[in-house]
């Protein structure tokens, strides 16, 4: 009898034991779990909303490579069969001492709230780097905060030690999948497949869709004690991977951030410096494309990308799919064209041509794991003489969507990038309106793409790439 | 007495913070760690959401709804007083009538777990009749004259006559925002009740006696049944020296009323509404100087934002006041300061502790008056150090002694080159200016003074318990609060050297209550000042008993016996600390000892401002090297010196991790960290995603950092050191004057004067483009 519940009970793996998720009351996140139902207390909230990284654990990935995570702001929901390890499963590995020892000895700890947290992140760091340099060091801290020691420590910590960390393989949960989970009076609900996703939601009326959580997961204090039902859509693997076409990429909506960080690296390299300032490495790993599109911020940082690249997306409804520009995708603030029971299944990128130039500039409050204030994308084509063929510029933070800078782009091309800046402030004005919040005046905010229109234009007219402060 | 460190069997050597590697490994307790018995309930917040006006009524029908086993408790439900303020009597632990500001706490819901009191406490509705006209920003209580306490004004000489007669003066004003102390760890609380009204109250606090003093009044219960306690802290910096009463007050209030374990656990959105911060502060001034930069009178004024109750803003602006001449000798000087009383969040204690604001004042001004003479600012500062020519007193009339103003200028020459890099940013300067690039750099040097002693004279005291078990292993306990400042490891190398003994022969154990009473706060930099001589006496006290019993044993006089590394020598006989320890119990002799330290020296007379209230002063001084980007505003450090005077410093690697934490901290206050409030009077920034503290890349890409060397500190203090968590932050001010420098030098029509703290992207660019609307 017990087995047979065992069988149809959630569960999944923390420091490679099976643990199961029961007696729960609500939608919990992964880090109450942990800390109530596991006991692990060394894993701490700092924040709740996936920020600080004092949560920070490691997820196994399904080719079982490993990668911190916000466990504040994930629910046990998405987890289910997934292999995950805390500071105290870390701790005990001998493969671990190391880092533990070298960051003891550069006095790395102060009040230590943020410390389990930095393990983490420094873990997933140097089991793919032997020796990092101090700005990839610094992009794998990005998810985390510390108020005591001003980093230097911790940074030089990592840096001691010239080894790679090995960490075991994940187990490999046998057996068949579940179909739905309930926790409190949340129900989730697993579909594999296309066709189980269409039946759902042909038939389903309330639920909200989830895959990464990263934003709707913030708001979900409100609803976890209600009744609700979660359609999960991680399990669906043409959602989740990318597919390589010869004109084009195809994006599953559920392709994380750190997957398309990837495809970036080696096919939109100058799209590098935004992408990998999304968020956190922690966030990267649950945070999706559709999901970046689907909540339809004002800002986005996706989008400005895909406006310039001439991104289509792929909406999935009851009636199957239908394809738009993602210049028609966005209706207003935080609104879209999805109909009621559709989703962004796919996003298809055609490539870029070889005479193609890009450029992406996101200027924030701080440089690191920060909302932008404004952004701008840009893609150009220059012919021999270095007159420009055609440009596309897109911004984000800039008006209610992210949108296309249509008057500038025509005036930058009319003018061959030699305009005034009279006249750019003019165009400017047409394309943006921009309002005051915590992260900048309206003012400021134009202002500002004057001065990122000028690194376009100097990245274009010299072919150099323009680089920011906090990378010279 | 013997603090001049002969033996170097600990003292002065870099040892760990106590409990690091359990930090790292995650076995640290912390106060939500603590197991919990079955019956233990959770708290969680009712907050007010208007800034100003009556409550109407608060209707908690749906909340009972969503889970009828909720308790709620409110002003009502209080059995002694309903106020926990430090000083004075304004600061109820739940709004009874009145709400002041947005997050005030207007009552508890108690449920069965943290997330279903959350829950319920959305479901609560408060009725309002709102104030039409709150007072949410500084310039409408100055104007309203909306003050707490009588203004603070003092004078030295005739400052406004020596202004007018002065060949230039200049006039101005400029802000600064405060600052979320935004430790990792929220404020959390644990009440337990016990058998005959006793309780044990968990608190993440730099202050367990002003909790334990809030527990009994609130509860009407006397201070000797409450016993408070704390092992360690996620973080403090002030935010927690008095703030984190209110919240073990409620903890206690659930607990006395359920007679059940009730932890309150605030999430950061809570903590951050709900919490004090560091006072924003107004300046305005005029100054009048002559042609190479002397300053012949000086009329200073400083608004600061005390928030919705006093709290320390009466202290802080003390301490602020008394940094306005930082290294500088002013004759003619006046200076007045207004405790602004505001509908925002009462602000507080925060590293630095008004210090800072009074120090960037002055350090503004002087920089503008070098900009304005077109002469540079060391030079300008050289006309008016602290000197035997310039006038070696304060305008509070503290003769200011030891100064080492000189010797840390002629270091940090050598030490980070400024002379030569001024050269070399004028040259990147002009090469970015032909080339159309929009980067500029900037540098500043800055020298301060800062004084250590807590500026009301009555905290300047502290005491210790130290127990030597038969085994010869010691326990050591003492009024200070470990945050992750390294505090109880050193005191327990004073211990250790006390008795010669390794380190791990002292057990540093967890502050509280019972073991030693009537504690001051963890604060004012003076942790191990204060309880290091204490500690060091108790263990005195019980180590003279024992080399008297060791001349009983060896029949030797007791100066002819030494301790050394857990040995008792004499001649060539000799014992261990344990087999002393053993034979001590044995002949009945005591082995534990309290010890009390009053720090001595010190007066101040409030009310005409006047006195020595510092004990000693900390030197330190830094260059800050800074880059702009004119095209977005965005900035950073580049490279920092540091030289900080530490006299004899009890630990390095702690000393030097205080430097570099404090510094970054303060660059965090005057760069990214922008507390954003709505129109009517909502803080907007209410978690990291918002508030944006420095991140790892912050941190200045070369950092260099020297403890200035062969300085004991003058005055008798524990080992001749000197106190270190506050006085690095001021020099983050550096970073301040050095971003001035580089938008000075961004175009012909940039202005400097426009930029006010922070320096976010936002500002600097309105500088650049000298646009005072942006």
């Amino acid at each position: 009898m017990e087995k047979q519940n065992k069988k149809s009970e959630p569960s999944f793996y923390v420091n490679f034991k099976k643990v199961y998720a029961r007696n729960i009351d609500s939608n919990i996140s992964l880090l109450n779990f942990l800390r109530h139902n596991c006991k692990f207390t060394g894993t701490k909230e700092g924040c709740s909303e996936g920020d600080c990284g004092a949560c920070s654990v490691l997820i196994f990935d399904e080719k079982g490579s490993l990668a911190p995570v916000n466990s504040c702001i994930l629910k046990v929901g998405q987890i289910i069969d997934k292999n995950i390890v805390t500071i105290e499963g870390a701790s005990k590995l001998s493969s671990a001492k190391p880092l533990i020892q070298a960051l003891n000895s550069e006095a790395a700890s102060q009040c230590g709230f943020c410390t389990p947290g930095f393990v983490m992140a420094a873990l997933a760091l140097k089991e793919k780097h032997k020796s990092p340099s101090e700005s990839i060091i610094h992009d794998s801290l990005s998810g985390n905060l510390c108020r005591c020691t001003g980093y230097r420590p911790i940074v030089n910590g990592i840096q001691s030690l010239k080894e790679k960390i090995r960490l075991p393989m994940p187990i490999n949960s046998k057996g068949p999948k579940l179909k739905t989970a309930i926790f409190g009076k949340t129900t989730y609900i697993y579909p594999d497949s296309k066709k189980e996703l269409i039946e759902f939601i042909s038939k389903e009326e309330n639920y909200t869709v989830l895959s990464g959580g990263t934003d709707w997961n913030l708001e979900a204090e409100d609803s976890n004690f209600k009744q609700q039902k979660i359609l999960f859509l991680n399990n669906i693997k043409e959602m989740s991977t990318i597919k390589t076409k010869t004109s084009s990429f195809e994006i599953g909506a559920c392709v994380t951030l750190s997957k398309f960080e990837a495809l970036c690296r080696e096919f939109f390299s100058p799209f590098l410096d935004t992408i990998i300032r999304f968020g956190s490495p922690q966030i990267r790993t649950a945070a999706t494309v559709g999901g970046n599109l689907g909540t339809s911020s004002p800002i986005g940082d996706l989008a400005p990308l895909f406006f310039v690249l001439e991104a289509q997306l792929s909406l999935l409804g009851p009636k199957g799919e239908r394809t738009i520009p993602i210049k028609d995708f966005f209706k207003g603030y935080r609104k879209n064209a999805l109909k009621r029971n559709e989703l962004i299944y796919k996003v298809k990128i055609p490539k870029t041509k070889k005479e193609d130039s890009i450029f992406s500039w996101k200027l924030s409050k701080r440089y690191d794991q920060d909302i932008s204030t404004l952004s701008l994308a840009a893609k150009f084509k220059m012919d021999k003489n270095h007159t420009i063929e055609n440009i596309i510029l897109s911004a984000g933070g800039v008006g209610p969507t992210p949108l296309l800078l249509d008057k500038t782009s025509k005036l930058l091309k009319d003018s061959n990038l030699r305009f005034n800046q009279n006249s750019l402030i003019t165009a400017l004005s047409h394309d943006i309106s921009p309002i005051s919040d915590l992260r900048g005046t309206a003012k400021y905010r134009s202002a500002a793409m004057v001065g990122l229109i000028k690194k376009m234009q100097r990245s274009a007219i010299s072919g150099e790439k323009q680089h920011s402060i906090m990378s010279i | 007495m013997a603090l001049d460190n002969k033996n170097n069997m600990s003292v002065g050597k870099s040892h760990y913070q106590d409990s690091s590697f359990r930090q790292l490994t995650g076995r640290a307790e912390y106060i939500d760690d603590i197991p919990l018995s079955e019956n233990t309930l959770h708290g969680a917040l009712i907050l007010s959401e208007i800034p100003s006006g009556m409550i109407t009524s608060i209707e908690t029908e749906k909340a009972k709804k969503f889970d009828p086993s909720i308790t709620v408790i409110t002003a009502k439900d209080i059995p002694g007083r309903n106020d926990i303020a430090p000083i004075f009597a304004d600061e109820p632990i739940f709004a009874e009538k009145e709400v002041t500001y947005v997050g005030q706490p207007i009552g508890l819901i108690v449920a069965s777990s943290m997330e279903r009191a959350r829950a319920a406490v959305n479901e609560v509705k408060i009725v309002y009749k709102k104030d039409k006209t709150p007072i949410l920003d500084l310039d409408l209580a100055f104007k309203k004259k909306n003050f707490f306490l009588k203004p603070i004004h003092f004078e030295r000489g005739k400052a406004n006559e020596q202004i007018r007669q002065a060949p230039h003066k200049l006039e101005g004003s400029f802000s600064m925002g405060g600052q979320d102390h935004f430790y990792l760890e929220t404020h959390i609380a644990l009440a337990i009740p016990h058998e005959n009204s006793e309780f044990t109250i968990w608190s993440s606090t730099q202050h367990p006696t002003e909790v334990q003093h809030g527990v009994s009044n609130v509860l009407n219960i006397p201070a000797a049944k409450i016993s408070s306690k704390v092992r360690r802290l996620g973080g403090g910096f002030g935010g927690k020296e008095s703030q984190s009463t209110i919240y073990a007050a409620i903890a206690a209030l659930g607990a006395y009323i359920l007679d059940k374990p009730v932890k309150l656990r605030l999430n950061r959105k809570d903590d951050m509404a709900s919490s004090g911060k560091r006072h924003d502060f107004e300046v305005k001034y005029s100054v009048g100087f002559n042609k190479k930069g002397k300053i012949k009178g000086l009329d200073i004024t400083l608004l600061s934002n005390a928030g919705n109750v006093c709290d320390l803003s009466a202290p802080v602006m003390s301490r602020a006041l008394t940094h306005l001449d930082n290294c500088y000798s002013f004759k003619d000087f006046t200076a007045r300061g207004y405790i602004c009383k505001t509908n925002t969040v009462s602000n507080t204690a925060f590293r630095g502790f008004g210090g800072p604001q009074g120090m960037l004042a002055i350090e503004t001004i002087l920089e503008r008056v070098s900009r304005f003479l077109e002469i540079d600012l060391d030079e300008l500062r050289h006309e008016n150090y602290y000197s035997l020519k310039n006038g070696i007193k304060t305008p509070y009339g503290q003769i200011v002694k030891n100064i080492k103003i000189e010797k840390m200028i002629n270091e940090m020459e050598t030490f980070a080159g400024l002379e030569k890099r001024k050269l070399l940013v004028e040259k990147f300067n002009r090469s970015q200016i032909n080339k159309n690039q929009p980067y500029r750099k900037g540098i500043a040097f800055m020298p301060a003074k800062f004084g250590i002693s807590f500026n009301k004279v009555s905290l300047n005291q502290a005491g210790a318990l130290v127990h030597v078990y038969t085994d010869g292993s010691v326990r050591l306990n003492h009024g200070g609060t470990e945050m992750g400042q390294g505090l109880f490891i050193k005191v327990a190398q004073v211990v250790s050297e006390c008795f010669n003994i390794p380190i791990d022969y002292v057990h540093i154990s967890g502050t509280n209550t019972d073991e030693v009473p009537n504690t001051s706060a963890t604060a004012a930099s003076s942790g191990s000042d204060i309880n290091g001589m204490a500690a060091w006496k108790a263990a005195t006290v019980i180590k003279r008993r024992m080399l008297k019993h060791a001349s009983k044993v060896f029949q030797k006089p007791p100066s002819s016996i030494e301790f050394k590394n857990g040995l008792i020598l004499s001649g060539n006989k000799s014992m261990t600390f344990k087999e002393l320890a053993f034979s001590c119990w044995e002949n009945r002799i005591s082995l534990s000892s309290t010890g009390f330290y009053k720090t001595p020296k010190i007066s101040w007379d409030q009310e005409k401002f006047k006195g020595s209230p510092y004990f000693y002063f900390t030197w330190g001084a830094a260059v800050s090297e800074a880059i702009i980007d004119i095209d977005t505003g965005e900035s950073r450090i580049l490279r920092a010196d540091i030289i900080q005077d530490c006299g004899s410093s009890l630990n390095p690697l702690i000393d030097r991790g205080q430097i570099e934490g404090g510094f970054i901290q303060g660059i965090g206050w005057l760069t990214c960290e922008e507390l954003y409030y709505s129109p009517d009077g909502k803080l907007l920034t209410l978690g990291p995603s918002t508030y944006k503290i420095p991140g790892s890349r912050d941190v200045p890409p070369e950092f260099n950092i020297k403890l200035l060397e062969n300085t004991p500190n003058e005055e008798k203090t524990i080992f001749r050191s000197k106190a270190v968590g506050e006085p690095p932050l001021l020099l983050s001010i550096s970073h301040f004057l050095a971003l001035k420098n580089a938008i000075s030098m961004a175009s012909e029509t940039s202005n400097a004067d426009l930029l006010n703290a922070p320096a976010t992207p936002s500002k600097i660019l309105a500088a650049v483009h000298n646009d005072h609307s942006m």
